[in-house]
């Protein structure tokens, strides 16, 4: 099955319910994850690992440390969704 | 060895409270005894990680107090390290050393932070994840 950017962030946005209680309003793809969604970098870990389950593939960290919106968490995701499948 | 320890102690004095039990905060000395020798068993305990230029903060705790302890009571502190790829995470379980009731539970996390700049990393750094690699391999 291809996901679709779209799909990613519904996905997305549910998980960052279920960990961080965040409004589902706020989270947009040009969301700040720290300015918007308050998410520390503490949190960042939890959302990796909940991440990594939901893929099936290991995040990289050096490549997560650089994200800084909602948008370049679906572009990593979609990436590995789509090495999944191929 | 695999990525569990279990540390014996007795109950002291000193850590009973006026209803003649371990004081509730005491059982983060007891999961940090445990946690020292696991780390010292993994060959990364925080003499080594100093020297590779990290620091290993607790981030997160987890007691849950099943039944009490008592002065001199031996116990076992079973602590096994569940994750380490992302931050160290541990699980522990106190047992009475004579009957094995299991009498406490609880995790903490802890994650690796630059001991020169302070930043935290979101990934555990890679000599850490390659000693406990060897480990694993070693006990396979």
């Amino acid at each position: 099955m291809t996901y679709s950017k779209d799909d990613i962030l519904k996905e997305i946005t549910t998980l960052m319910i279920d960990l961080f209680e965040v409004d589902p309003k706020e989270v947009t793809l040009n969301a700040s994850l720290r300015e918007d969604l308050s998410i520390d970098s503490i949190d960042t870990i939890d959302l990796m690992l909940a991440l990594k389950s939901h893929v099936g593939r290991k995040i990289s960290p050096e490549e997560f440390i650089l994200v800084r919106t909602v948008s370049d968490i679906v572009d990593i995701v979609h990436e590995l969704m789509s090495a999944n499948e191929s | 060895m695999s990525l569990s320890t279990r540390y014996t102690l007795d109950v002291p004095f000193f850590d009973v409270d006026s209803m003649n039990i371990v004081w509730h905060g005491h059982y983060a000395k007891y999961f940090e005894l445990a946690r020292c020798q696991l780390l010292d068993e993994i060959g990364f305990n925080y003499q080594t990680m100093a020297c590779e230029g990290y620091v290993f903060p607790i981030i997160d705790m987890q007691i849950k107090y099943i039944a009490s302890l008592n002065f001199n009571q031996r116990v076992d502190v079973v602590a096994t390290l569940i994750e380490w790829e992302y931050r160290l995470k541990i699980d522990y379980k106190v047992f009475d050393h004579k009957t094995q009731q299991r009498l406490s539970k609880g995790h903490t996390i802890q994650v690796a932070v630059d001991a020169i700049t302070q930043k935290m990393l979101i990934g555990s750094p890679t000599a850490l994840v390659k000693k406990i690699e060897r480990v694993l391999v070693d006990n396979e």
